[in-house]
């Protein structure tokens, strides 16, 4: 058998892979054969695996010096960058999707309140603000809420303030739910109000409240399933509102019946 | 391993990169901070559930190029010595410079598959990914760069080159 010489070696996809300690257990043994039948051969892959060794050592032994101030700060401002960025295709992606498909059919009546996001399909963007406002905070026990039942008074006058319009009350007590807190935030459509609610056993509620936009018009309410979510939303007026929960259609819709009864959303 | 560590960690495999690609501190932290700067740009481009490794590694490469113009500029216009970066009493120290030194003397398209694939444990696909090669390239630029090396090298212990003054 004639030797395999380095320069030979070089298009030997498989011998990198070896060398590199990449190939499985019947690939490896096939090479070894080779190896052990051509003992130059073996020189040169044994040698090749101490120079990828001896590069490993090398950058082990360089000395990167302290991590400079401004690279922390960049890594810092990346980490932030790309968790949004892994929040916002966690609401604008797969689920917002699913919503679409959900929503397409009676969404083509809805004219100039749908929204036609690059990438998103075609869905009232309230309720995608909604459905993600309640994947990130209803869903998260951690920091759900900005302000607590106690500040919700606060609370309610900003937001009547932002949106315009007096809003009394979102107690949903005669339901068995909870108020644990109100979060406001901001999206391309306006402030965002969502009200965080539990049941008996902490299974959680978002009721979602956005400004309507000026002439467009009223719906009555719609359901949609978003996978173990089912999503409840409707506007007036002047409000969008969006009810979302991991409950049947039927209990969003007996939710949505008490929000527009109860909630006090008087002008 | 939280998107936090994760990157930390790799930001980490960065600068052992760029320093064993550049052999010059200064100039591997300033490919760093590139890189992160271009990254902050560019973070609608990376894939949520995807390895940032790959993404992170293709944007270095990327800056590595553009800078390595400006350093030729540099590099013309002043002939101060780079900064050593491996301590130079340590006994194993010579073996490993040699390897650097060696490194640096084949060309770069074959020197970063090598680095990759020794420092980075990244698969073929990814790291031919990261530099904007089909898989056959890259495999083609691994085995030829890693037979340079070899020749190089052996040629060092039989004496025929003095890399080391």
């Amino acid at each position: 058998m004639t030797s395999q010489t380095p320069s030979q070696m070089d298009v030997d996809p498989e011998l990198n892979a070896y060398i590199d300690g990449r190939l499985g257990p019947d690939a490896a043994a096939e090479v070894e054969a080779r190896l052990t039948a051509d003992p130059e051969f073996r020189r040169a892959v044994d040698a090749m695996i101490g120079d990828r060794d001896a590069i490993r050592a090398a950058a082990g032994a360089l000395d990167t010096g302290p991590t400079s101030l401004r690279t922390a700060a960049l890594e810092r401002q990346l980490a932030t960058r790309l968790s949004r960025r892994r929040w916002q295709a966690a609401i604008t992606g797969p689920v917002s999707r699913q919503v679409a498909a959900g929503v397409v059919m009676f969404a083509l009546g809805w004219g100039a309140h749908m929204t036609l996001a690059p990438g998103d399909g075609i869905y009232p963007s309230y309720v995608a603000e909604g459905l993600g406002a309640h994947t990130v905070f209803a869903e998260d026990r951690v920091y759900p809420v900005e302000f607590t039942p106690e500040a919700t008074a606060a609370a309610l006058d900003w937001m009547s303030e932002k949106l315009k319009r007096k809003i009394a009350s979102p107690a949903l007590d005669a339901l068995g739910l909870d108020l644990v807190g109100t979060r406001l935030s901001g999206t391309r459509e306006g402030p965002l109000a969502q009200f965080i609610y539990e049941d008996q056993s902490g299974n959680r509620l978002s009721l979602v409240v956005m400004p309507h936009p000026e002439g467009a018009p009223e719906a009555g309410l719609q359901v949609a399933r978003n996978d173990s979510n089912s999503v409840g939303y409707w506007s007036d007026a002047t409000l969008d509102f969006a009810v979302i929960a991991d409950t049947s259609d039927v209990q969003i819709e007996s939710v949505a019946a008490e929000v527009t009864r109860n909630v006090g959303l008087s002008r | 391993m939280g998107l936090q560590d994760n990157l930390h960690e790799q930001i980490a495999g960065l600068r052992r990169y760029a320093l064993v690609l550049t052999r010059n501190r200064d100039d591997a932290e300033d490919l760093v901070q590139d890189t992160l700067a271009k990254a902050l740009d560019k973070a609608h481009t990376w894939q949520p559930g995807t390895d940032l490794r790959p993404w992170l590694f293709r944007i270095l490469h990327n800056t590595h190029v553009s800078n390595l113009r400006k350093q030729k500029v540099r590099a013309d216009a002043a002939h101060d010595l780079p900064e050593p970066v491996m301590p130079e009493t340590q006994a194993v120290a010579l073996e490993l410079k040699q390897v650097l030194d060696a490194l640096e003397k084949i060309p770069e398209a074959q020197r970063k598959p090598i680095v990759l694939v020794a420092l980075e444990d990244m698969s073929y696909a990814d790291a031919a990914r990261s530099l904007d090669v089909p898989l056959g390239t890259f495999m083609s630029r691994l085995g030829r760069g890693r037979a340079a090396l070899r020749k190089l090298l052996g040629e060092i212990k039989r004496g025929k080159l003095h890399l080391i003054a």
